[in-house]
């Protein structure tokens, strides 16, 4: 009865605090918002590319080229000729042309910019796709000239490349990506506040009333440690379906073990919180602390930004943050059906949160009051 | 029977002795106050009455159990009005007074209407749907002794009740103490305002470097030093004073002219103001002012450490 | 200790066995002399207590299990680590060596049997160091109960032996001072009261031929009765030395004697009726201020020390202060359990104050 009402006070002054409330609820939908529409761009498979301007010489009198040229003009590509006072590969070597194409009668030549690998590439690819052709045409010239038209009766062909992914499987949009990794950033941050549950007392000297009351020392951490459980896991319930419901995330459709996944990471963050608070000595390290650790986790979590495929060392470190473990579980829950994946984020969450809890009842039971 | 009992209490911080082999007894009904300067072992000991803190040696019994082994009887008999403010500043004072009254078993109606009783006896029934960071240090403080009494405590400790506030709210925490005797509470006062023991306490130990120096009424405690006092009383001119007279007067232990005053030494145990006072009227001797120099609480402290209350 | 080691061998030996049984080992025979050997060598090992021999036998028990362990069955070796353990420990204090030594040659055994090996080894290593650890304690335990069994029965010796020593002197005492008296009273009052008496009985002879000779005489048994009276209020003030004066006196002896030995300055003053104060509080009193001067005069650096001693109404106050740096805590020397100790036995309190400088005071009830 007491371990409810400590935990049930605990909820009610959690949901009171004007600047938790915004914390856990106000500062994540916004930071969501902000992130998953300014950086919207990096999960589009899309890439726009600027106009491209090629100098050509063509010594043949063949009107093949023109042909190419006027069609790759309806792509965004200007073929200008080259002068005779300008050197057409000096003017790609100083980028002002993204490549140069010399037609002679021994073949085609080009010279690209490797700088602009891009426009170079797609410059490539449409010549060499031309050049079969033409060499395909010239060939059927050669062998029975009145097929030709046959040939080519697929209709003058505009897409010279045409790309086709090779990774089909359903991908998540900026805005889902960043309702996963902040809603699991801000469950992280639940730490902060459970990191005053105890040092809080202390501090408002309430402490010294709890201890002189017939409540248990036990009674009174296992009532705080419930209520800041359920006062956070509260918060994500409110941010997640508040992701679904406005900014249409996707959640997946096993709701259920999402939740069950993020409520290991919030006991993980409640007994990280309480556990730092007691290997701290002062009243004022645990914050910073957990500030420290929740950012790096943050930012090597990939909280703020996509870490794609790390390796190396840089791996070494992205798996020490638990965000990593939880976000990648989340997503293949998510994503691929893959509910195993759940098994190695809840174990690490669950470990963390024993031990740090372990540390904090070996030292309550040490020290002289709370 | 005696409410609290502690027998060769000890309490070391490292090297240093906070409480030194200290016994003392109260008994029910008594204001008992300990007396002492900052860091003198006041509030170690009542931490240690309060099950705050753990002793290195002694016992202490509440009511005649064990603290030690009893200690959820101890608990549910003590309220512990802290020297700090402890209270929730967000919550409001009726949800603090409800929230530790509840730590202490009281639940539903019954829980309500002590609360209720509580926030009434310190005169903050107004404000009980206000939260205390509207409210005075006086008010937060009486707030605070709301928060140790609701559970109908048999004996309760009070730490520094009154520190740093106006006069008003601290009249009003006097009055409320002795009310709360009145009720048939057992108190234990600590302060280092001498005035302050002086006025309400039935009993006072006065505590030094963690021992009990001196206990008793506050009458034993002066008469420690000395059975008399001092009257001086200025006179316009002494030639009418017959000091032989006055000498007589029962109680009346010396008598002496200086200039224009007549100082007179004698029996705090007798009251012969009136008597000395009547004297001078029949004589028609004009009285310009009087001084009695009695000795107090904190010229006994003085006298017996050699130091001031309020020396650091 | 031993039983405990002997109990874990126990418990290996039946290990092996049960091993071996369900294992249906031929050679059975083997075992059992293996066994039995091993036994026999672990339970001479405890019987002697040269330390040279123990360790040979302790070789020998290793000896045996690493035989045992290549010719008679592998499992044998879970017996070395337990005796390498205890061999080292008497070589070394170093508890990793303890650790590390039966560990090494799980390097050299059969593979299937290193981790069952590693076990023992660990445990064997824990068992060895928490009983000597523990019975360690125990002993030193024992030593301490041991040596304040005879300390207390020493001091109630000694309490006896005084308890006799006062009865014997204060035998004495009254024994001297019967003397004394009866001396005096000879001596002296004797003398005067037979003389007045030899005056008187002349006077009598006198009084009715010589009427002014006997008037005379009768007057000189008149003086001499005067004196004699004066002689006995003598004696008795001679028995009852004014303890004001010796107490107090001795006091400004003592700071005195301080202040020419001594660069430090102390000063005595002194107020209120020093009449009361018994001899006893007295003796409290010196000590306690002697104990005081000589703290200050080892600790403090102070240049002077004040010593005041007042009686109050129902209580004498001495307080020693000098005017040195202080200390921030105290630390309770012998010195000043000791004040303490002698102070209480009169009901009183010692308070020890380093705010400014450092001071002892001593309160004592005076009793009503």
């Amino acid at each position: 009865m007491n371990i409810i009402n400590m935990a049930w006070k605990g909820i009610k002054t959690d949901f009171r605090d004007i600047r938790t409330l915004f914390f856990m609820l106000a500062f994540p939908i916004i930071l969501m918002l902000v992130l998953g529409t300014a950086l919207s761009n990096a999960f589009t498979t899309t890439l726009p590319i600027d106009d491209i301007d090629v100098l050509y010489k063509d010594t043949t009198d063949g009107a093949a080229l023109q042909q190419f040229i006027q069609q790759a003009d309806q792509s965004g590509i200007e073929f200008k000729k080259v002068t005779i006072h300008t050197d057409g590969k000096k003017e790609v070597k100083q980028g002002k042309y993204t490549g140069y194409v010399e037609v002679t009668e021994e073949g085609v030549e080009l010279y690209v910019n490797s700088g602009d690998s891009i426009g170079g590439n797609i410059l490539q690819g449409m010549l060499s796709s031309y050049v079969d052709k033409y060499n395909i045409s010239s060939e059927i010239m050669k062998v029975a000239p009145d097929k030709l038209e046959q040939a080519f009766s697929g209709g003058k062909q505009t897409n010279f490349i045409k790309e086709t992914s090779v990774n089909p499987t359903k991908q998540p949009g900026s805005m889902d990506y960043y309702a996963i990794v902040i809603t699991s950033m801000i469950v992280l941050y639940g730490a902060m506040s459970s990191s005053s549950l105890i040092v809080g007392e202390r501090v408002r000297k309430t402490a010294d009333r709890l201890i002189a009351s017939p409540v248990r020392k036990s009674e009174i951490f296992i009532g705080k440690v419930l209520g800041s459980l359920v006062s956070n896991s509260l918060c994500v319930l409110l941010v997640v379906l508040f992701s679904k419901l406005f900014f249409k995330a996707n959640w997946g459709d096993h709701m259920g073990l999402v939740f069950l996944v993020l409520l290991a990471e919030v006991i993980f963050a409640v007994s990280l919180g309480i556990g730092v608070s007691f290997l701290a000595k002062t009243s004022a390290a645990p914050k910073v602390i957990i500030m420290l650790f929740v950012q790096l986790s943050s930012f090597f979590g990939g909280a703020y930004f996509k870490l794609e495929n790390p390796e190396g060392i840089f791996k070494f470190i992205t798996d020490l943050s638990p965000l990593t473990w939880i976000n990648s579980a989340l997503t293949k829950i998510i994503y691929a059906n893959d509910f195993s994946a759940a098994i190695p984020a809840l174990t690490i969450n669950l470990v963390g949160a024993i031990l740090f809890l372990l540390i904090s009842i070996v030292s309550l039971q040490r020290r002289e009051g709370l | 029977m005696n409410v609290l009992e502690i027998k060769n209490l000890t309490k070391k911080f490292g090297d240093f002795i906070a409480v030194d082999n200290m016994s003392l007894t109260v008994a029910e009904g008594e204001i008992f106050g300990f007396l002492g300067a900052n860091g003198a072992g006041k509030s170690t000991t009542i931490n240690m009455i309060a099950g705050l803190l753990r002793s290195n040696d002694g016992t202490i019994s509440i009511l005649g159990k064990n603290n030690a082994k009893q200690s959820r009887f101890a608990k549910m008999n003590i309220g512990m009005v802290p020297q700090d403010i402890a209270i929730y500043e967000d919550m409001t004072a009726y949800e603090n007074v409800k929230f530790f009254a509840g730590l202490y078993g009281l639940r539903g109606a019954e829980l309500n209407e002590r609360v209720v009783e509580a926030l009434e006896f310190v005169g903050l029934q107004d404000k009980h749907k206000s939260y205390p960071k509207s409210f005075s240090g006086g008010m937060k403080r009486r707030l605070n002794i709301a928060c140790a009494i609701a559970h109908r405590p048999k004996l309760i400790i009070m730490d520094e009740p009154t520190v740093g506030i106006d006069p008003q709210s601290r009249n009003y925490i006097l009055t409320s103490v002795r009310k709360l005797n009145e009720m048939g509470c057992t108190i234990i006062y600590t302060s280092h305002y001498m005035e302050e023991v002086e006025e309400i306490c039935s009993k006072i130990a006065i505590i030094d470097h963690g021992k009990i120096i001196a206990e008793g009424t506050k009458e034993q405690l002066k008469s420690i030093i000395t059975n008399t006092k001092d009257v001086w009383i200025e006179v316009k001119t002494t030639e009418k004073v017959n000091l032989a007279a006055i000498q007589d007067i029962n109680g009346v232990e010396a008598v002496s002219v200086d200039e224009n005053f007549i100082k007179i030494n004698s029996d705090t145990g007798v009251n012969n103001l009136n008597k000395i006072l009547e004297h001078f009227m029949n004589s028609h001797i004009e009285i310009r002012s009087l001084q009695e120099k009695a000795p107090n609480l904190e010229t006994v402290f003085l006298t017996l450490t050699g130091r001031n209350l309020r020396d650091q | 200790m031993e039983f405990w080691i002997i109990f874990t061998k126990l418990t290996l030996i039946l290990y092996i066995a049960f091993q071996s049984v369900q294992a249906h080992i031929s050679h059975i025979s083997w075992i059992v002399l293996t066994i039995l050997l091993y036994f026999c060598v672990n339970i001479t090992v405890y019987l002697f207590k040269n330390s040279i021999i123990k360790q040979l036998l302790l070789i020998l028990s290793m000896g045996l299990s690493i035989w045992a362990y290549f010719v008679v069955n592998p499992v044998f070796s879970l017996l070395f680590p337990l005796s390498m353990v205890e061999l080292a420990a008497g070589l070394t204090e170093k508890k990793w060596v303890l650790l590390i030594l039966p560990l090494v040659p799980i390097l050299y055994i059969d593979e299937m049997l290193r981790p069952l090996y590693g076990l023992v080894a660990i445990l064997s290593f824990m068992i060895f160091t928490f009983t000597s650890t523990y019975s360690r304690i125990c002993l030193k335990n024992e030593a301490s109960l041991d040596a304040m069994r005879k300390k207390l029965q020493k001091v109630t010796k000694d309490l006896n032996e005084n308890t006799e020593y006062i009865r014997q002197s204060e035998y004495t005492f009254k024994l001297e001072e019967r003397n004394r008296i009866s001396q005096e009273i000879h001596d002296k009052i004797g003398h005067s009261m037979t003389g007045a008496l030899f005056q008187m009985e002349a006077a009598k002879r006198l009084m009715e031929t010589n009427q002014p000779k006997a008037t005379e005489l009768l007057q000189n048994a008149i003086h001499i009765s005067k004196d004699g009276i004066e002689n006995i209020r003598m004696t008795l003030k001679n028995m009852k030395p004014p303890t004001e004066q010796v107490g107090i006196h001795r006091l400004k002896l003592l700071v005195e004697n301080f202040n020419t030995k001594q660069s430090i300055k102390t000063l005595l003053t002194h107020e209120g009726n020093l009449d009361i104060i018994t001899s006893i509080q007295w003796k409290i009193i010196h000590e306690n201020v002697m104990e005081a001067l000589t703290n200050a005069m080892k600790y403090s650096h102070a240049s002077q020390v004040s010593i005041d001693l007042k009686v109050l109404n129902k209580i004498i106050r001495i307080e020693v202060r000098d005017n040195g740096a202080g200390t921030d805590t105290i630390k309770k020397g012998l010195g000043i359990i000791g004040m303490e100790e002698r102070t209480a036995a009169l009901n009183g309190k010692i308070i020890v104050d380093s705010s400014h400088g450092f001071s002892v005071t001593t309160l004592l009830p005076i009793p009503s």
